[in-house]
Parts: C-alpha cells; structure tokens; sequence
C-alpha cells in the first residue's frame, strides 16, 4: 500500500503494522515516537494500529537540542 | 542524598542541566555531558531521516548512564503544537519531564507566555512534570507554579546569544517568591554567570550554547559544572552582609599604636 512516510511517498510492502514499517525504515521500536494522520500513536497501541492506504505516517527521533 | 536536587518527583545530584544543540559531533556531546556531571539532559525531536539513520541521540545518551532525558518542545509554534511534541518526546524517551518552550519568532527566540501557560496547564493534567522555558517574570512564574509546573525556566538573555544575566534583578525576585525550582536558561556564557546565579538561590542552570560552542566543550563543561557547585555551597553557606563602607579585618587604632614608635 503507499503511505506518506514524513512527508514522502512510501510504498509499504507489508501487511501495514508499526514493526513493519519500522523494520523497513530500520528504525528501533524504543527510540522511536509515531503519529498517524496527526495523532500522537502511545506505544501501548502499536500492535493493535492496522496502517491503511494514504495513510500520513510521521516517524519522530530524538535529536541534538537545548 | 545531601543537598539533592528536587524536581517532581525525583532528585539529582547535579544543579547543572546541559543542552545537546550544536556540538560539533556525538562524540564531543558524549564527551561534554560526561565532563559536566549533567544528571538532566535536554533533547529536541526531529523526524527520522532515512539518509542519515545512525544520528540518533538516545543510544549514545543512554550509554552515559545516570542521565534522564528531558524532551524539549522546540519547533512549537503554538500550545497544541507544543502538547503534541511533548507527547511524541515522552514516547521516545518513557522521561516524565518536559522542557516546555514556545518560541514562534526565529529572530529573538522569546518565548509566548500566553501560548506557554495554555501548553503548561495541559501537560501537567496529561501528568508530566513540564519545566516551561519562559519570561524572566515573576508574575508569570507564579502562575505557572500554581497550575502545578515541576519548576520555571526563565531565561538570562536570549537563546544562544551569550548575553549572560540581563534580566538579573527579575531573576532574583523569581528566586525570592517561587516555591518551586527556578532554573535559569538560556543566554549564559561564562561560568561565573552559572554561579552568581546559584550564590542568589537558583534552583539549577541550564546550559548549552556556552559548552557547545567553546574551544574546549568537555574543558567548558567541567568548568560550568564547578562553578555551579561553587555558587551552591555559596548559598548554603550564607554570603556576608554587605557594608556601605570599609570594615576592617585586622587590630587598629590603640592596639596597632606601636607601630608609630615608642611612647606616641
């Protein structure tokens, strides 16, 4: 299916879980925070979370900041 | 733990809170918070970028040990903006506490105080201990602790700008009427700065640009780090009144009469 992935065009090639898509970005599940079409994801969702077509998905990582 | 300091519901060792902007390299950042004895480290958010995926900061921060990231909103333009990057910051990091800062315009970086309570109020209902980087102003301050903020930040001068203690006499009436921690932020250059904020009762400083952009980040960061233990044993210890004029510290008048010679 194709997501928007942080404001891309992503093909997504499995069955649209959040593992999915982060393995495909190789991204670890613990650093990373997760909104869909503008609402926050709480880990605690994740695995319930099914991604659909056109999906915006934004994947957040910690940066260098004061 | 002696003199620990208290912010929500934990206590740190450290008073001195370091930024992670700018450094030149993860290594130097590794190095610089290890050097400053930083229990409290603050980290932006930033979408994932599949070009660089190995700069991510948790993993080398994690690796430091007795660090407890402090999520900053930096980026909000407004209270929901600032809400949702508070929330995005406490699923990467699992840290309750959020550096709360809203600052739209990029030119002086001030932080909206109004847009800045609205965030602060709704954080605290979702259960952070939200540290709002705010107006050195006492009236703000005040209000921000009575919605329940874990401290405030108000800041000495500009983000970034080295101008150290420009709003001084605000600072200390801050200091004077909080029941909760006051932790200066933003604007410090020098340790002595740091630690004339301690020697008046600061709760903590936080620090980023005066150690990323020193010649010697891990040198800077030590340096900081003592002067901000220095100003705080100060403080315990309670400075001398001041005098409008001289008083001596050695005998004088009859007592030092020999000096003029026998008999006189």
């Amino acid at each position: 299916m194709n997501l928007i992935v942080n404001g891309a065009p992503h093909p997504h090639s499995g069955g649209g879980s959040i593992a999915e898509l982060l393995a495909e970005h190789r991204l670890a599940p613990a650093m990373t925070a997760i909104m869909i079409n503008g609402e926050v994801v709480r880990r605690s969702q994740w695995e319930a979370v099914r991604l659909s077509e056109g999906d915006a998905v934004e994947l957040i990582v910690a940066a260098a900041g004061g | 733990m002696d003199d620990a300091f208290r912010l929500g519901d934990r206590t740190f060792r450290s008073r001195l809170l370091l930024g992670t902007g700018k450094f030149s390299s993860v290594e130097a950042m590794v190095r610089a918070v290890r050097a400053s004895g930083a229990s409290l480290v603050t980290v932006a958010l930033r979408r994932f970028n599949r070009e660089r995926p190995d700069d991510d900061l948790c993993a080398p921060l994690a690796q430091i040990g007795g660090v407890t990231l402090v999520p900053n909103t930096s980026g909000a333009m407004n209270a929901r903006e600032a809400v949702r990057a508070a929330l995005l910051g406490r699923e990467i990091t699992g840290s309750p506490f959020v550096k709360l800062e809203i600052h739209p315009n990029p030119h002086h970086l001030l932080p909206d105080p109004i847009e800045t309570f609205e965030a602060a109020g709704l954080l605290v209902k979702e259960g952070f201990f939200v540290l709002p980087y705010m107006p050195a102003d006492p009236v703000l301050a005040r209000r921000l602790e009575d919605i329940g903020c874990a401290a405030v930040m108000p800041l000495g001068s500009a983000i970034g700008s080295g101008q150290g203690l420009a709003t001084l006499s605000m600072l200390q009436v801050m200091i004077r009427d909080a029941g909760i921690p006051v932790i200066v932020d933003a604007g410090l250059r020098s340790p002595s700065e740091a630690a004339a904020v301690m020697e008046m009762g600061g709760g903590a400083v936080l620090v980023n640009s005066a150690i990323a952009a020193a010649e010697n980040p891990a040198l800077m960061a030590g340096a900081f780090a003592m002067a901000v233990e220095a100003g705080r044993q100060a403080w315990r210890a309670g400075l001398m009144p001041r005098s409008e004029t001289a008083v001596a510290t050695s005998p004088a008048g009859p007592l030092t009469a020999f000096l003029a010679g026998a008999g006189s």
